[in-house]
């Protein structure tokens, strides 16, 4: 299982720099969008929530972080050959340290893969707790000092694109310099040393670029952080060979205990706890115990909510079918008038029967109001009457529709035919040619019910 | 936190478990949905159908009901045509009846009128379509009178009910 590198839950941390002879303590707390800042003394740590994590870190001196190379592509397996080769690496057994891998990436080439590990020797976290416990403080997370400094100066200062490819944080206190060194966004290593010394920076440096790039760009932090005035101090002799601007991070005394407070509020790359194995904090330990059934109370709450949305939609799907199936056979009930013997499924097939069987029968009732024959008769005899139109032969059935007669004109028989198509027919009027001797327009008039129409 | 020992192994079972039913009953409403909503469908428009047949019945019932309220037995026609065109020459050329629904008889008539003029013709017209019950018209043939004066020889199909 993942150790745990960071406290999200948690709304407050206190970053603790022990370097300086009085403890630098900055506590942050989570808004919504950004950490607040603040600088407390010693005496508040007394009096920290529960709730709050206190992070603090291993010095760049009692740790070592290393970026170690496995000829192997696949990152799961690379990471299991990472221990021996930490191993060989090392001046001490890997047996005698907490370690952690904080990121794995393959090689240029794509053949390998790369790993950074952070760790220390279980001595000096064993030392460090003790200097921590004679001052009353039992630090939840135990980070790495170079880390810190490279995440936060990226934190204040982003990377920015086309700008400096090597950025250097130079950490300055009374009893340490530290240096924390890295390319564009990726950290490549950290460094510690008694005081500041131009030169042994310059050796480090030419250990990771042989040439010095274009740009470098230098941020200088720290309790003791100053920038060169004169062109003679040792960081003026820095720039000068590692050309670049250098820079003074913001209130720069607080610099790591704020990176420390940082790191442990908010997830991110390279978040590193060395307080692992059997020095874990109980409260940490306590919530990893608890990872397990959390996990499983989630999957179980996940697969139960499954399994309840599948019965609500298989009994709602059941009602809704029994509903319908029953509004049905109320209604061939209700057509058939016969309660009983309708199978189900057979309701529609029965009503249709039924209603074709009562509508024969019915005929003779709805041919007394149905039948167009009689209304239109009328309306024909009167439109004869007023327009002057006489019938000669009329066919009026079911099948056969067919008015034959003479007109004075021709508007006559369109007037007659009008009347008609407002009755709700389709009426073609025809010409035909009038016997010799006759004047009058002789027409013949289709009629067809609107639906029939083809 | 202490937890006994098999509280972990009884909540994994029980979440590997519910996560499996869930999963199968989730694949099962997946496969199932389509059909579930053909079904649906077809049942929805069953029901348009039915309650347009339902309406039918109805508009039946409601005819049956009016019929009975009307006297049991259809105007003679040759009274009826006395009545509203008096000294009408009407002659019946055949009378059959066949049953209706219970309880009725269906009366189809189909009669001739000679030389009856534009205006007897809609006036019979009007008795046939104001008695109760009422005869429809179910053919009608119509020809004119090569004898002046606008008289025409018409020859009627008509039908009605009674008890």
């Amino acid at each position: 299982m993942t150790p745990l590198a960071t406290a999200p839950w948690a709304k407050t941390a206190f970053g603790i720099d022990c370097s300086e002879r009085n403890p630098i303590i900055v506590k942050a707390t989570k808004t919504r969008r950004s950490l607040n800042f603040e600088n407390i003394d010693e005496t508040t740590l007394a009096t920290v929530p529960a709730s709050a994590v206190i992070a603090d870190c291993l010095l760049q001196k009692e740790s070592f972080t290393r970026w170690l190379t496995a000829p192997i592509a696949s990152a799961q397996k690379a990471e299991k050959v990472f221990p021996s080769l930490l191993d060989i690496q090392l001046p001490f057994s890997v047996e005698d340290c907490e370690y952690t891998l904080l990121q794995t990436r393959p090689t240029t080439d794509r053949t390998g893969t790369r790993g950074l590990v952070a760790g220390a020797r279980t001595v000096d976290i064993e030392k460090r707790l003790t200097v921590l416990s004679a001052l009353g403080v039992n630090p939840h997370l135990l980070d790495q000092e170079g880390l810190a400094l490279w995440t936060q100066s990226l934190e204040e200062s982003p990377f920015v694109k086309g700008g400096s490819e090597l950025r250097i944080v130079l950490y300055l206190s009374t009893e340490r310099v530290t240096l924390s060194i890295g390319q564009n966004s990726e950290f490549l290593g950290a460094h510690t040393m008694r005081q500041l010394d131009a030169d042994q920076i310059h050796r480090i440096l030419k250990s990771y670029f042989p040439a010095p790039p274009p740009l470098t760009q230098w941020f200088i932090t720290g309790p003791q952080a100053i920038l060169p005035e004169s062109g003679e101090s040792p960081l003026d002799s820095l720039t000068k060979r590692w050309p670049g601007p250098m820079k003074m991070t913001r209130e720069p005394p607080t610099f790591l205990a704020r990176a420390l407070a940082t790191r442990a509020l908010t997830p991110g790359p390279i978040r590193c706890n060395l307080r692992t194995g059997r020095f874990l904090h109980p409260a940490l330990e306590q919530r990893q115990a608890k990872r397990p059934y959390q996990w499983a109370i989630a999957s179980l709450m996940a697969g139960l909510l499954l399994c309840t949305i599948n019965m609500a939609w298989i009994i709602f799907g059941a009602y809704r079918a029994a509903d319908i199936q029953k509004k049905l056979h109320a209604l061939a009930t209700e057509i058939t008038g016969s309660p009983h013997g309708i199978p189900a499924g057979q309701e529609l097939l029965a009503s249709r029967r039924a209603i074709e069987t009562e509508t024969l029968a019915m005929e003779p009732f709805l041919a007394a109001t149905d039948t167009p024959i009689t209304p239109t008769l009328k309306t024909l005899l009167l439109v004869a009457h007023k327009e002057g139109i006489s019938i000669e032969t009329l066919s009026m059935s079911r099948k056969n529709r067919v008015i034959q007669g003479f007109a004075p004109k021709w508007t006559q028989a369109e007037a007659a035919c009008r009347h008609l198509n407002n009755q709700g027919w389709v009426a073609t009027l025809e010409r035909k040619d009038s016997p010799p001797g006759e004047e009058r327009v002789a027409f013949i008039i289709g009629l067809e019910r609107s639906h029939e129409k083809k | 936190m202490k937890k006994n020992n098999t509280t972990l192994p009884v909540l994994c079972g029980a979440a590997i478990l519910s996560l499996f039913i869930g999963t199968l009953l989730t694949i099962r409403s997946l496969g199932q949905i389509e059909r579930t909503a053909e079904i649906w469908l077809k049942k929805g428009n069953d029901l348009q159908e039915m309650t347009a047949l339902r309406t039918i019945a109805s508009e039946h019932r409601k005819l049956l009901e009016q019929y009975a309220q009307y006297p049991a037995a259809p105007a003679p026609l040759g009274e009826l045509a006395r009545l509203a065109v008096p000294g009408l020459n009407l002659m019946t050329r055949s009378t059959e009846t066949h049953p209706s629904v219970p309880g009725w008889t269906a009366h189809k008539v189909n009669i001739g009128l000679i030389d009856i003029s534009g205006d007897d013709f809609g006036r019979f017209l009007e008795a046939l379509t104001t008695t109760t019950p009422p005869w429809a018209i179910l053919d009608c043939t119509l020809s004119a009178s090569p004898a002046p004066g606008r008289l025409a020889k018409v020859e009627l199909v008509l039908e009605t009910v009674g008890k």
